[in-house]
């Protein structure tokens, strides 16, 4: 049986790792495309503040480009130390990605991110806004990458597992890089970026404008954030509901979850607004809801049912079923791996082997599993239901209180009256840690409700995790903690005293010539 | 005109020293790390009979002594039998 405190550890250290990093990726993606457009509009008028404008908030995505560097690559060396066996069973797909990552498009931006910050006085005009747009580039093809390999592990497409090497092998590259989950998730993703990005900008202009300082770079910085979050904050949605079709269609547990539906309902499913879902009972008291939208949402139709958890578990049940067959043949398979009849049998179960593998946490050998482990495995199958309902319900809010946020800054900037709406400037700057919630929960929603498995039917989370002593992930999990705490110190201290200063108070300002300032 | 240069100097040798110390104490917290973390006795080694170990699906067949190596009976640090 495989040690539960192990697993727990890892995937805790894992998680918190994982949820630092994103502090600081949907940052870098909205402030890299925020730049690119500042630097544009110098280039096309060649007035210098749109200069000054772009490397003042280019030295706050520097801050933020270095944070996200540091806390990202201990994540990739976690699937050596902590996820061996993980590593081992499908390293062969989920490597390439990561290493097509790190050669395409980390190091596209780490070049280039050096020419941003000391090519101002010796590129051209083009040539520098060239520079700009491949770090964002970079960034953007970056988690393009990174979601390819997630994404695998929401719907594992374009490979076989092989009984001789025990492990999934690709056969199919193109399938993995056109998975439609990762085609969905990498527009939802980086849109919920440049959100972040414009918010990012919308608040620390705010604070300028209530403090009476350094106006025109802080107006012309909120119609910017105005504009692209406004455009982005619509994207978002409009990509989020293809990502919960696209769920519909191959995670219909993670769907039924995150709607507390515990029973089919007769099509078109309604949309449960609010609730409280109880897991003790099936039940999700006081609920409100929308009548035909979470129809409409999954399946895109009024006709075809979103089915429900209890007949998801069914599902499941008989799926643990087949895959015994599966497990059964492949210890045949291991002994002889020549036994054509085993080759058979495992080549008709093949598909449901990772079922049979979440009974190894009930039993030793599953094919000895008895009705109520197979019935405890099916039930396992489901994710956390009250923390998926919460986590999806306070992100979409979020996502509609961005519409409106970036609504309202866009007809305040449409009229030139972002100093006279006092009350609006407290709103924005308020706002700055909402897109962070937001996309913390999106993570949530995204990987907690692929919970029990860390591939999904493939394999389970509990049999990635390395055999190691819990005492040295514990270690690793406070020495990261204390760490981790200590860059949140020196980031925020870094950011707060860049804003504070100001543009006025950066080494390039005042300008070398004042009246190109006022131009 | 020496006065700078001397600056100039003094300044150089401060950036060289301060380098200097940083990729030292750098290069000692990676040792650190390493020790601790990556060194081959951290190491999970796993290969096709350690997937099958960790599947259990040998656990039978390897008490029978029906697989070859009696050591790869044992079950792995941080597994409970």
């Amino acid at each position: 049986m495989i040690d539960t405190t192990v697993v727990t550890l890892s995937r805790a250290q894992f998680a918190l790792t994982a949820l630092y990093h994103f502090l600081f990726v949907p940052l870098t993606l909205g402030l890299s495309m925020i730049l690119v457009i500042m630097e544009s509009v110098y280039v096309m008028t060649g007035r210098e503040i749109w200069k000054r404008m772009t490397r003042f908030w280019g030295v706050l995505f520097g801050i933020n480009f270095a944070m996200g560097v540091a806390t990202g690559i201990t994540m990739e060396f976690q699937f050596g130390t902590n996820w061996a066996y993980y590593a081992h069973y499908v390293g062969d797909i989920f490597g390439a990605p990561l290493a097509i990552e790190g050669l395409m498009a980390f190091f596209l931006e780490a070049t280039f991110v050096g020419l941003f910050f000391f090519g101002w006085e010796r590129l051209s005009r083009v040539g520098h806004l060239v520079v700009t747009t491949m770090v964002a580039l970079g960034s953007s093809l970056s988690a393009l990458w990174i979601l390819i390999a997630n994404a695998w592990m929401q719907y594992p497409v374009g490979a076989h597992f092989n009984p001789e090497t025990m492990r999934m092998e690709l056969t199919s590259f193109s399938e993995v890089v056109f998975n439609p989950v990762a085609q969905a998730k990498f527009v939802h993703t980086v849109a919920a970026g440049y959100v972040t990005g414009s918010v990012f900008v919308l608040a620390v202009s705010a604070w300028y404008l209530l403090r009476g300082r350094n106006l025109d770079i802080a107006r012309r910085s909120m119609a910017v954030a105005a504009s692209f979050g406004l455009a982005c904050a619509l994207s978002v949605v409009v990509l989020g509901d293809e990502s919960g079709y696209v769920a519909g269609e191959n995670q219909k547990m993670k769907i039924a979850a995150i709607e507390a539906e515990w029973r089919t309902q007769s099509p078109p499913a309604s949309f449960t607004a609010f609730g409280f879902p109880d897991v003790q009972t099936h039940v999700t008291h006081f609920e409100v809801k929308i009548p035909w939208l979470l129809g409409l949402i999954a399946t895109r139709s009024l006709d075809k049912p979103v089915l429900g958890i209890a007949d998801l578990v069914a599902h499941a049940r008989t799926r643990i079923r087949n895959g015994i067959e599966a497990y059964a043949a492949l210890q045949e398979l291991r002994l002889d791996p020549s036994d054509p009849a085993a080759s058979e049998r495992f080549a008709a179960h093949q598909d449901d082997l990772g079922y049979a593998l979440l009974l190894l946490r009930y039993v030793k050998d599953p094919t000895t599993a008895t009705p109520r482990q197979i019935e405890q495995a099916a039930w396992g199958t489901v994710p956390n239901v009250p923390v998926l309902f919460w986590s999806f319900r306070v992100m979409v809010a979020l996502g509609l209180f961005f519409i409106l946020l970036f609504a309202t800054a866009f007809w305040l900037a449409a009229r030139h009256r972002f100093g006279e709406n006092r009350w609006f400037l407290h709103v924005a700057f308020l706002s700055l840690p909402l897109p962070w919630v937001a996309a913390e929960l999106g993570w949530i929603v995204a990987e907690y409700g692929r919970q029990p498995w860390a591939i999904d039917g493939v394999l389970p989370t509990f049999l990635g995790a390395s055999p190691v002593p819990a005492s040295s992930v514990a270690l690793s999990l406070a020495g990261f903690l204390l760490f981790y705490s200590a860059l949140a110190v020196v980031d925020v201290y870094l950011l707060v005293r860049i804003i504070r200063r100001g543009p006025d108070g950066l080494g390039y300002w005042p300008p070398q010539h004042p009246e190109a300032a006022a131009r | 005109m020496g006065g700078r240069q001397g600056e100039a100097t003094h300044w150089r040798d401060e950036l060289r020293r301060a380098v200097t110390a940083l990729i030292a104490l750098k290069i000692a917290a990676l040792a650190l790390l390493w020790w601790l973390f990556f060194s081959p006795a951290h190491r999970t080694e796993v290969d096709a009979d350690g997937a099958s170990r960790r599947l259990s699906l040998t656990q039978g067949q390897l008490q029978q002594g029906v697989l070859r190596g009696s050591s790869q009976a044992a079950p792995a640090a941080g597994e409970t039998e």
